[in-house]
């Protein structure tokens, strides 16, 4: 990767000419961003070290200059491998705000998704650059709320990067550009996507007391993951949206809990997203051990199939020359966050990861109620039916913030429709 | 019109060893004014199956005995029978009625009795040489399919016509468009599709308790040894049918994704959502529903190259497959009729029953996909028993067969099948 080493004259040259753009790197070239966390979890220390093989690549250097968590000492523990302070270190609720204030330009945030529309609303505010892993909400309000912001950070010239890895691999870019950019294979007809594995989290009740055993085993509530269409699928469901070049107008969705153990999610999902001309692309999720297991995606097009990746070969390509590829999509994603903030050039992945999580709750409310849930529903008209437009889970995370959670049942979940008369 | 065609029983058997077994026998001697028919399974459907080919009758021109009615329930093959005149020595009762009403001169047997029995009875009556008319779903296990396939192939040979009550296959719309889309490709080659049998609760409301094998059968829609699963077997195999038959061929595996949310009886899933793959990369999304308060659709959208159809929108084709001088019935259910009372007139056998059988496969195939959260492959039910010997050996229990000898043991209530294994 040394060739593609930026020069600094190259990027400072660049930086200079764009109007708009965040004055840390005008009135100084950095040699070394300032990172933040938020969300010190697996998904979060594993961004950081993302973050570093990127800037290797780049040649460039990240430093972390703050570690936010739910739980402190978890913020201490990811801070301590990175040399970062303990009153750099910051717990409890408030901990995101604490962060912010801090020096960083870059705002890494990875935490249980209920919390992603207030965080990336604030990094936002704060005029950090961001990267927020997907989902990026639980409900529509807070899908609305990340659109809102992520025009916000298209005003303020920021660079916004989505944790949806296939977005930023290069055989999924190639392959979009020659598919669905320049219809190498004809007309989209139709398509599968899935993720279908074994299960997932708790093996048994958690019983949750507090908060905090919420927000340490948040994987297994609806109000903290938004189930596992939202927090997993989402994958598949975002490629969709890419390929197709849209959210869907609307879901007809089954789905139910056979054995989930703990937490109260359901344990699969069959969606029927139709997008409209015609077009339907069939959905599915599952984790249950046990049964058969498939991620990925058929899309159907005229002359052919794809799996998303399997024909990386455009015409015109997509990817600026000199970004560098990645050995693998986590850290394309940092690479991709880095190099846009070098090059001051401003992206906005928010609207993109908000629209593809909305199509995700979109799923999931339809398989909760047996209805189908439409597009304008719940993004667009608040009148059509404002009991899903303005649909919250509770607790919601200013609940969490408040100290006025209140412990929702476990093993309890939604049974579509109603009782046979 | 033909005036005195009635077959005497000496006449039937001349004709029959005569005729070998090319075209149906009732035929060749004379041209029959009157059918003789009798009926298996005296149920709504089944009644209502013999009024519609009273109705089929009067618009050929022919008449229709009533010769016999068999039903588990001996009081209610008398309480059909006495409408048409039949006689109660010639009405039967318990589990082996179905081989008495076989064994009278019945030209054409009607069955539509509890799914489970299907299987056993198309098999009987192919062996008695009838013509017949039988309910969907032919079978509800593999075990039961094949079978079904034998007595199908059985029936080929011998000539037979077999008309099944999947009725869009006689819906003319749905035959018109069949012929103009999938058989003369005016929309070009298919690429996808969604087939949907959603509505809402069907069944009983409360918990059955069954204690006795009576009680099952008064209930047999309830409970997945008999109905196969209603919303699947009992409902979506029209969609799932009609899907078959626009592709052109049964499904190559199924993935499927299905539960009880909120059943209130017997023993079966509520809904099921199903991945068939077709092959050639055509898949079909087939979903069923059976839930009060919920979206609610029955009906097929086919995706082909230049445009899409539901069945039966398209119904211009170039070449019509229906014969001119067929009388168009104003309801499926009499269509099935016309077709079935014509083709015995016209000594042009008709057999749909391997068709049937198929389509039945390809649902079975899907509810063993969801119960087991499993792909369920062709092979392993149909074709290689090495494959997936508990799968292709799959009976439901009790079986016919209990209940013919009295090994009944009662299924649990509330319990159904559920995918996969417990997470460790």
């Amino acid at each position: 990767m040394k060739g593609e080493k930026m020069r600094r004259r190259d990027f400072v040259k660049t930086a200079a000419v764009i109007a708009g753009f965040p004055t840390i790197l005008v009135a100084r070239q950095p040699k070394t961003f300032r990172l933040a966390l938020i969300g010190c979890g697996g998904r979060g220390r594993g961004a950081v070290r993302d973050a570093f093989e990127a800037a290797k690549i780049l040649g460039v250097e990240v430093k972390l200059v703050a570690c936010g968590d739910w739980f402190r000492e978890r913020a201490l523990r990811a801070g301590k491998e990175y040399g970062v302070a303990p009153k750099r270190c910051f717990g409890g609720p408030t901990a995101y705000r604490e962060v912010l204030e801090t020096e960083a330009e870059i705002v890494l945030i990875a935490t249980a998704p209920a919390f992603h529309p207030v965080f990336v609303e604030a990094a936002i505010k704060a005029g950090k650059h961001l990267f927020v892993e997907k989902p990026v909400a639980v409900d529509p309000v807070g899908c609305r709320r990340v659109i809102a912001a992520g025009k916000e950070a298209e005003q303020k010239g920021l660079v916004a990067i989505a944790g949806t890895e296939m977005r930023h691999d290069f055989n999924f870019r190639l392959t979009h550009q020659a598919v669905a950019v320049e219809g190498a294979l004809g007309r989209l007809y139709g398509g599968r996507i899935a993720f279908c594995i074994g299960h997932m989290f708790a093996t048994k009740p958690i019983n949750p007391k507090t908060p905090d055993d919420l927000v340490r085993t948040w994987q297994n509530w609806v109000c903290l993951s938004g189930d596992h269409i939202v927090e997993q699928h989402i994958h598949n469901i975002d490629v969709a949206n890419w390929f197709v070049g849209r959210p869907p107008v609307s879901a007809v969705g089954f789905g139910f809990r056979a054995r989930r153990p703990a937490g109260d999610q359901y344990d699969f999902f069959s969606v029927d997203f139709d997008y409209g001309d015609g077009i339907h692309i069939h959905s599915m999720c599952r984790q249950i051990d046990g049964c058969w297991n498939w991620v990925g995606h058929d899309f159907v097009y005229e002359k052919g199939r794809t799996n998303g990746s399997d024909y990386p070969k455009p015409k015109n390509s997509p990817i600026p020359p000199d970004l560098p590829r990645a050995p693998s999509s986590n850290v394309q994603e940092q690479v991709d966050l880095l190099y846009h903030v070098l090059k001051g050039k401003p992206v906005n992945e928010l609207q993109a990861l908000a629209e593809s999580t909305a199509t995700a709750i979109m799923g999931r409310i339809s398989a909760y109620t047996g209805r189908m849930v439409t597009w304008d529903e719940i993004m667009v008209d608040p009148n059509k039916n404002p009991a899903l437009y303005n649909l919250q889970l509770k607790p919601t995370p200013e609940d969490f913030e408040r100290g006025t959670v209140e412990i929702p049942q476990e093993n309890v979940v939604p049974v579509p429709g109603i009782p046979a008369k | 019109m033909v005036k005195d065609g009635k077959l005497t029983r000496r006449g039937f058997v001349k004709a029959a060893t005569v005729a070998a077994l090319s075209v149906p026998t009732i035929l060749v001697n004379s041209q029959p004014k009157t059918f003789r028919v009798a009926l298996i399974g005296c149920g709504g459907r089944g009644r209502g199956a013999v009024r519609d080919i009273h109705e089929a009758a009067k618009l050929l021109g022919v008449e229709i005995r009533m010769v016999a009615f068999g039903d588990w329930f001996r009081e209610r093959a008398l309480a059909a029978a006495k409408e048409y005149g039949v006689p109660p020595e010639r009405c039967f009762g318990g589990p082996t009625a179905y081989r008495e009403v076989l064994d009278t001169d019945a030209d054409i047997v009607m069955i539509a009795a509890a799914h489970a029995f299907h299987p056993i009875f198309v098999e009987a009556a192919v062996k008695a040489g009838k013509h017949i008319f039988i309910e969907k779903p032919i079978a509800i296990d593999p075990p039961g399919c094949r079978r079904a396939l034998a007595a199908a192939e059985e029936s080929e040979r011998k000539g037979l016509t077999v008309v099944v009550g999947t009725q869009l296959r006689h819906h003319w719309d749905c035959i018109l468009t069949h012929q103009a889309v999938a058989v003369e490709g005016a929309l070009g080659r298919l690429y996808a599709g969604r087939v949907g049998h959603c509505g809402g609760h069907e069944g009983s409301v409360k918990p059955v308790n069954p204690q006795t094998a009576d009680d099952l059968i008064r209930t047999w829609k309830d409970w997945n040894c008999l109905c196969g699963e209603r919303a699947l077997l009992g409902d979506l195999i029209h969609q799932i049918d009609f899907a078959c038959w626009f592709v052109g061929r049964p499904p190559i595996s199924a993935v499927a994704f299905g539960f009880r949310a909120r059943r209130p009886a017997g023993d079966q899933y509520d809904f099921f959502s199903i991945d068939y793959d077709f092959g050639d990369g055509v898949h079909i999304h087939a979903m069923c529903r059976h839930i009060n308060g919920c979206w609610n659709w029955v009906g097929h959208d086919f995706v082909y190259e230049k445009g899409r159809t539901n069945g039966s929108d398209f119904p211009k084709p170039q070449n019509s497959p229906i014969p001119p001088d067929v009388p168009r019935a104003k309801s499926p259910y009499v269509q099935e009729q016309v077709h079935l009372l014509y083709s015995l007139l016209k000594g042009k056998p008709l057999n749909q029953l391997r068709n049937l059988v198929l389509s039945c496969a390809a649902a079975v195939m899907g509810r063993l996909s969801a119960y087991t959260g499993q792909m369920v492959t062709w092979d392993e039910i149909m074709v290689d028993p090495n494959k997936n010997p508990a799968l292709y050996n799959w009976q439901m229990r009790p079986t016919p067969e209990d209940f013919e000898r009295g090994t009944v043991e009662m299924p649990q209530e509330g319990v159904v099948p559920i995918p996969g294994v417990p997470a460790r």
